[in-house]
């Protein structure tokens, strides 16, 4: 394979790299802002203290992934954009309300901050449901019919509950005393319509294409591909023993989140598999979307710069402010 | 003076983005050759949603500048003006509550 022939395919990993740490990093800060209203006040600040130090660079992943469909898939960017327009503006607007209101809750005067708080919700919440309606859409090909909307609908259901999950795993491990029994709670909550959802998607997409189904259900890929959904279920259910337990709320309260992180990373996988060599699924390939490979070679070198500056911003803030949150202060 | 610089920013925005017209690659595309085909309506729709949004935003950010411009707080020897912005401790009954950085 020639270097020019690899080019499409490094930028598909890069892509699909950046969507993955976007859903795992603002999923839970999503989900966080999802389970504000079952909070106290003081609860309430301590959940967004939490999040403080992490959200706004969670959210550059997203534009990293959408910056790279745009620089290097060019004819998917245009195909998967036009047809997911109202939900890509709800999204947005999603966002917009949360950032704002996570900045001005903190200044706003005592009247005004149950607005803010309440904002702060419905953004993460339109956000989450956006992006859910957009992964349904995106994996059964963006095809139009009450079936697909049906299925679109569902997941704009299962993955605000996923963010919801991490969310409230997340909580588990930053908090303590009663806001962590809470989020235990919370986290228990959010189970079943996440394995109800992965199920979905898992049944849904084989049955749309022939492609993904010749994929998964012929010998010998089949048991070859087996650890994936084996391994995904014990995540699951190890998630669901950690939560039912008390140690969760000791030293090992990262392991649900981890867990949790751990059936996002298989889902992924599972996905990435069924998709490629598609960037829109039977539609278009992955070279058949590319831009050309010296316009590839150049963003190429532009990506070997931004990219590890991220990644490296990333760990070193999770490295800062590590530990336990406290409550939310300026200063 | 206070909103000038911003009315300066916008202005030059404006000027820019008028001023290529019909082209959005000056000399090479032209806006019409690359606009999407989404139906009209929706365009129409998202730009209210855009507008309202944004007016609504505009609103609050002014009060809330105006609010931290009156220091509402008690301070001492501390003002928004001097480096990082510090929200001094307000009585417990307050929803602010205090802690380590954010």
């Amino acid at each position: 394979m020639s270097f020019d022939h690899a080019l499409p395919i490094i930028f598909m990993g890069l892509m699909g790299l950046s969507m993955l740490v976007y859903v795992v990093l603002d999923g839970y800060d999503l989900g966080v802002g999802m389970l504000m209203p079952r909070a106290t006040i003081e609860q309430k600040d301590i959940m967004v203290a939490s999040i403080g130090p992490f959200w706004d660079a969670n959210e550059t992943w997203l534009v990293l992934g959408v910056g790279i469909l745009l620089i290097a898939f060019p004819k998917a960017h245009g195909v998967i954009l036009t047809n997911l327009y109202l939900p890509v503006a709800l999204m947005l607007v999603g966002l917009t309300l949360r950032g704002v209101a996570f900045e001005f809750r903190t200044k706003a005067q005592d009247p005004h901050k149950r607005l803010w708080n309440r904002l702060f919700f419905i953004g993460s919440g339109l956000a989450a449901t956006s992006q859910g309606w957009m992964l349904g859409h995106y994996i059964t090909g963006l095809q139009s019919g009450w079936v697909y909307n049906l299925f679109a609908a569902a997941i704009a259901l299962a993955l605000p509950a996923a963010y919801v999950l991490l969310g409230a795993c997340w909580l588990i491990m930053k908090t303590e005393g009663e806001l962590q029994v809470h989020a235990v709670r919370w986290a228990k909550l959010a189970w079943a319509p996440v394995v109800l959802g992965m199920g979905l998607i898992s049944i849904a997409t084989p049955w749309v294409s022939a492609t993904v189904r010749e994929r998964w259900f012929s010998m010998p890929e089949f048991i070859a591909l087996l650890p994936i959904p084996i391994m995904t279920l014990l995540a699951l259910a190890g998630a669901r023993a950690m939560l039912n337990s008390h140690r969760v709320l000791g030293k090992v309260c990262w392991l649900p989140f981890a867990l949790v992180i751990a059936v996002f990373i298989l889902g992924f996988f599972g996905l990435a598999y069924s998709l490629y060599p598609y960037v829109v699924i039977d539609r278009l390939t992955i070279w058949q979307a590319a831009s050309s490979p010296a316009a590839l070679k150049v963003i190429l070198i532009g990506t070997c710069i931004s990219v590890p500056a991220i990644a490296a911003y990333t760990v070193f803030s999770y490295k800062v402010f590590g530990g336990k949150a406290t409550a939310l202060r300026y200063a | 003076m206070t909103f000038s610089g911003w009315i300066a920013t916008v202005a030059g925005w404006y000027v820019t983005e008028i001023g290529r017209q019909p082209y959005v690659v000056y000399g090479w595309l032209k806006t019409a050759d690359v606009a999407s085909n989404v139906a009209s309506p929706w365009i129409a729709l998202t730009l209210t949603m855009y507008v309202t949004l944004y007016s609504a935003l505009i609103v609050a950010y002014i009060g809330v500048i105006k609010y931290m411009a009156e220091k509402p707080w008690p301070v001492e020897g501390v003002g928004f003006d001097q480096g990082p912005l510090l929200i001094p401790e307000v009585p417990a009954d307050k929803a602010q509550t205090k802690g380590s950085a954010l």
